[in-house]
């Protein structure tokens, strides 16, 4: 059983390196080409390949024979009319083409396949050829391994009604750029390229001809001025716009070049804009089909739109129109076409606790080889209440491939237990994020005296190397991580060494060399005191979803006792942690530590004040983010060290955004993580192991490895549109 | 009933407003925490659209004056749907879910209560006494998970949901029907386990009590046969302890199937209340809430009702 597949496996590779072998020379003619073309009279055995080869020198070169013979059939009735290429009968005439003629016409033929189920719809007039659905320039993906077969669903879980992500992870991401799989550049999408001004100004994009919607009207740049005109600058329906959109404070500007070429024009550079294309931020635009969407808006649809809202129990149009804005309703209305290689048809909110999206017969990419994908027929997603469900699943294999909620680090053994019973194997994931634990004491603490002692740079470092970081890796995390502090990768072109590394030594010694500078005197428990004389006490916020992190915090509060710290752990429900951290109530919190790769550039929540996730200085962060919080933000005075250079750090990062020059850019990371190592904001504690997710042994062309990360939505990055089974 | 209806919608309106945060902080704090984040701008946005930046008194009044004139039980943020229409897909199997449960549970419970009262210390009493203390014994959920490892571990089944996936999408059919019931089976003994037990328990010392009565001996002085004897008299009154805690079978029943619903990932209103809570979507749960209250007021008419019917004592009582 086994050989036999590998045989067949072999045959196939073979067959298609004799197909590769030959396609350079589709266009070049054989040993006796005729000069001027000449017809030819089929004899018994003949085939359009033996003629072809015989003629052209190259079998390959055979629609090009075929071509020919029915053009000079519609002159010549002598001549044959070929239907089929596999069928051709004795007595035939056909009509050799020159050489120069038949190359010029494999150099633009382009043989296209097509699912199965799509081919007999086209065999019933339902749907047109696929050479008329797929754009002049459909989009070429390489295969992980091998070119697939059509056919089967892809199943998986979602725990849950809202967990869309998961959604946006497999087939919601096709935007004008993206993400290559491998995470190092940005490649064309949607758009086939693009062109950027020399001061990162105006970024051209083109678009693709005859690029199609699901249901067969065309995708143009009106589509995307539709989003521009009619969300983008309504200030009624959208009165704070996406900050994406907005450098240096102003919106920008969207024009249409011809139907097939957009503008965006800034009013500053907008060195990260192809960036924060590739996150899943950048969506939206292609997700306005005007021919549909239009009909909910006002300006496009005057007469009905306020007969569509009564219907939909909406007090007006403008609120249906937001409604049909919001990330999920993509995801929701079965009605609504997409670019996706799926398009959802079963969609949860009709209560079947399913999500089901069919092939999209008008996707617009192909494999190597021509043929139309996705390879699947169908994505498939059960509802699960719990993810212990999703588990079972798992491991009775009925999830094709899946990392999201149940690939755990828990979960990790019983995975492995039963990969025979339930037929599949891991693929592993490399995290984004840096690290388990981030403990981020609150430097704009309200209290003037926690303040003072927090932002003591000396306390923090005391606090840090009193940690025993082994320890927690061992006893916790399964001795998988290293120590580290809130420091990008190495991965990354600004890795800086000192901020990951500084003070993750455990030394009891040290710790309370730092922390007697700060806090000398202790009571009789040994415990430090405060400048007012009494024990210092603070605690420490976490989330009670993360029972880990609760842990670490656990082992962190004895182990701070050695040092005569009084910390106390502080369990909470997540939106009260929100609300607390948010009004800037807190002493502390801990939270993961997101944006380690390539990542970092977007989200420097850890390297500086950022945004509101800035746990250390919600108030600054809000403020740098342009956002309002639960208190009013505010940005540092520039008071002390610790102020000056955090607005620094600003200046860098608004230099960085103003950049073109990923040079330039790399630069200027460098600068902010000095600054941050010099600064020491946060105290980290180690870095995540290797993920894993499961992957069906029928189920391929997944990758072995993949970056994890949400600004790099995987699996999608990795084209799931060639995964395939057999 | 309309001024208990009316003080509980209050009662419930507050509670759910009572959490810190709202909808908008839960959506956001979801959101972070799968490493996705939101724009502050649209956050604000998010909080006028719902009409959560208002006083909750505005919030509850408003509600309150759709509910009343216009039958609308507003929307949920959550699914962007009308609550009635999500209430109502998964309402459905719910009754039939705790339907099944009540006819099993009594069915089981009656026989079986009357027979270990009749034939007290015998060893059929004494298996369904200690059946009857392990099923009350054992928490509901604990009892799924072990069904789900027993049937993934022997029979490479994984009884998660109601249908089998194909007919998830598929309209109502025969096929349909008999796929339910082939997955039904567990939730009804799963839910129905710990209730039988208690009945039993109750029903044998209900029964127990009247056995020992002088009217039991009368009858029998007078030659009654003694499967009549009892049937006709004991059992009657001991009934009657049966009917009146039935109408807290209802509620009790949905509220406990929302842990079993959850784990077996049945797509009952169990789950979407339990949502609707921890994401804050007010006006869902509280739809949710204002139903399963008006169920038990009903059900305590009924049963008041029923018992009125079965006991005529409780009838002249009230004459």
């Amino acid at each position: 059983m086994f050989c036999s597949k590998k045989s067949s496996v072999l045959s196939r590779v073979t067959i298609v390196m004799i197909l590769v072998c030959l396609l350079p020379m589709a266009s070049v003619a054989g040993a006796a080409p005729p000069a001027q073309g000449e017809s030819y009279t089929v004899q018994a055995d003949d085939s359009l390949w033996l003629v072809a080869e015989k003629y052209l020198g190259n079998g390959a070169a055979y629609p090009a024979v075929m071509d020919a013979t029915n053009k000079k059939a519609a002159e010549d009735a002598t001549f044959a009319t070929i239907v089929d290429a596999g069928l051709i009968q004795p007595g035939w005439k056909l009509w050799i083409p020159s050489a120069e003629e038949a190359s010029a016409f494999m150099a633009t033929y382009k043989a296209y396949n097509e699912a199965p189920m799509l081919a007999e719809l086209v065999a019933t007039g339902e749907l047109p050829p696929v050479e008329e659905r797929l754009p002049e320039n459909p989009m070429v993906i390489e295969v992980v391994d091998r070119i697939g077969v059509y056919g089967g669903d892809w199943n998986t879980a979602m725990q849950a009604a809202a967990d869309y992500a998961w959604v946006v992870r497999t087939f919601g991401y096709e935007h004008l750029v993206r993400w290559n799989p491998e995470w190092t550049a940005i490649v064309p999408n949607v758009a086939e390229s693009y062109e950027i001004n020399e001061d990162a100004t105006e970024f051209t994009f083109h678009l693709r001809k005859g690029m199609k919607w699901s249901d067969g009207v065309p995708f143009t740049a009106d589509d995307i001025l539709f989003w521009y005109e009619a969300w983008i600058t309504n200030d009624e329906l959208l009165p704070s716009k996406p900050f994406w959109m907005m450098p240096g404070g102003e919106l920008g500007v969207v024009e249409k070049v011809d139907d097939y070429t957009v503008k965006f024009k800034f009013a500053v550079p907008h060195g990260l804009f192809l960036q924060r294309l590739a996150t899943p931020d950048g969506y939206e635009m292609l997700v306005m089909p005007k021919h549909y969407l239009g009909q909910f808006h006002a300006d496009y649809n005057p007469e009905g739109v306020e007969a569509l809202a009564e219907e939909g129990g909406y007090a007006n149009w403008q609120e249906m129109f937001q409604d049909r804005m919001v990330w999920e309703d993509r995801f929701e209305d079965p009605d609504r076409p997409c670019l996706y290689a799926w398009d959802v048809s079963t969609s949860i909110v009709e209560g079947t606790s399913l999500l089901v999206a069919k092939r999209n017969p008008y996707y617009w990419k192909v494999d190597p080889e021509g043929n139309q994908l996705p390879y699947l027929d169908r994505f498939v997603s059960v509802v699960a209440e719990d993810a212990e469900g999703m588990v079972l699943m798992g491991l009775n294999g009925a999830i094709d491939m899946q990392d999201r909620r149940i690939a755990t680090a828990d979960n990790k053994a019983v995975f492995a237990d039963n990969m025979e019973k339930g037929n599949y194997h891991f693929f592993e994931t490399v995290p984004a994020e840096m690290n388990q634990a981030m403990i981020a004491l609150n430097l704009t603490h309200p209290d003037p005296v926690k303040q003072e002692i927090f932002r003591n740079k000396d306390f923090r470092s005391g606090l840090s190397h009193a940690i025993n970081r082994q320890e927690i890796i061992d006893v916790i995390f399964v001795g998988q991580g290293e120590p580290w502090q809130g420091a990008p990768l190495p991965s990354t072109a600004w890795y800086n060494e000192q901020l990951a590394k500084q003070y993750t030594e455990y030394d009891v010694d040290l710790a309370n060399e730092y922390l007697d500078k700060v806090l000398p005197d202790k009571d009789a428990e040994g415990f430090r005191l405060g400048p007012d004389g009494k024990r210092f006490t603070f605690s420490i916020e976490v989330c009670d979803r993360y029972p880990k992190q609760v842990d670490v915090l656990e082992l962190v509060r004895l182990q701070w006792q050695e040092v005569g710290i009084d910390m106390q752990v502080k369990f909470e429900e997540r939106a009260l942690l929100y609300e607390r951290k948010d009004a800037n109530e807190h002493d502390a919190v801990v939270w993961a530590g997101d944006g380690g790769g390539l990542d970092s550039m977007l989200e420097l929540r850890w390297y500086m004040p950022f945004n509101n996730e800035s746990n250390y200085a919600t108030p600054w962060g809000y403020y740098y983010a342009g956002a309002v919080g639960g208190i009013e933000p505010y940005p540092p005075a520039g008071e002390d060290e610790l102020e000056q250079n955090a607005l620094k750090q600003w200046e860098l990062y608004d230099q960085l955004g103003a950049s073109s020059d990923p040079a330039e850019q790399t630069e200027l990371m460098k600068q902010i993580m000095e600054i941050a190592a010099d600064q020491f904001y946060v105290i980290g504690i180690c870095t995540l192991g290797p993920g894993y997710g499961i992957v069906r042994n029928d189920f391929h062309n997944v990758p072995e490895s993949m970056p994890l990360s949400w600004l790099y939505p995987h699996p999608a990055p990795t084209n799931p549109e060639q995964y395939f089974k057999e | 009933m309309i001024p208990t209806l009316f003080v509980i919608s209050v009662v419930a309106f507050m509670v759910i407003s009572l959490p810190p945060g709202d909808f908008v902080t839960s959506y956001v704090a979801n959101l972070s925490s799968q490493g996705e984040s939101v724009e502050a701008a649209v956050i604000e946005q998010m909080r006028e659209r719902y009409g959560l930046d208002q006083p909750v008194y505005i919030q509850y009044l408003k509600w309150m004056r759709n509910i009343l004139f216009e039958g609308d039980f507003g929307k949920s943020f959550v699914f962007r749907r009308p609550v009635t229409e999500l209430i109502w897909q998964r309402l459905t199997l719910t009754l039939v879910l705790a339907f099944c449960t009540l006819v099993f549970t009594y069915s089981v419970a009656l026989p079986v209560g009357v027979y270990s009262a009749a034939k007290q210390y015998s060893v059929g009493d004494y298996v369904a006494t200690f059946l009857g203390f392990i099923g009350v014994a054992i928490p509901q959920f604990l009892l799924a998970l072990v069904l789900m490892y027993v049937a993934f571990k022997y029979f490479d089944q994984s009884v998660i949901g109601l249908f089998s996936l194909e007919y998830r999408e598929a309209a109502w059919s025969w096929g349909k029907v008999v796929d339910l019931l082939k997955h039904l089976w567990i939730p009804v003994i799963i839910l129905g386990i710990a209730g039988t037990a208690m009945l039993i328990r109750i029903m044998r010392a209900n029964l127990l009590d009247e056995l020992h009565k002088p009217y039991v001996l009368t009858a029998r002085a007078k030659g009654l046969s003694e499967g009549k004897l009892l049937f006709k008299y004991p059992v009657r009154v001991a009934l009657n302890a049966y009917v009146s805690t039935a109408q807290y079978r209802v509620p009790e029943m949905i509220n406990a199937s929302t842990v079993i619903s959850v784990v077996l990932s049945l797509p009952t209103t169990g789950p979407l209340l339990l949502e609707a809570l921890m994401q804050q979507d007010m006006y869902l749960a509280g739809a949710f809430i204002l139903l399963l209250s008006t169920l038990t007021i009903v059900g305590t008419l009924v049963s008041d009702i029923a018992l009125a019917w079965v006991d005529p004592r409780i009838r002249y009582r009230e004459v």
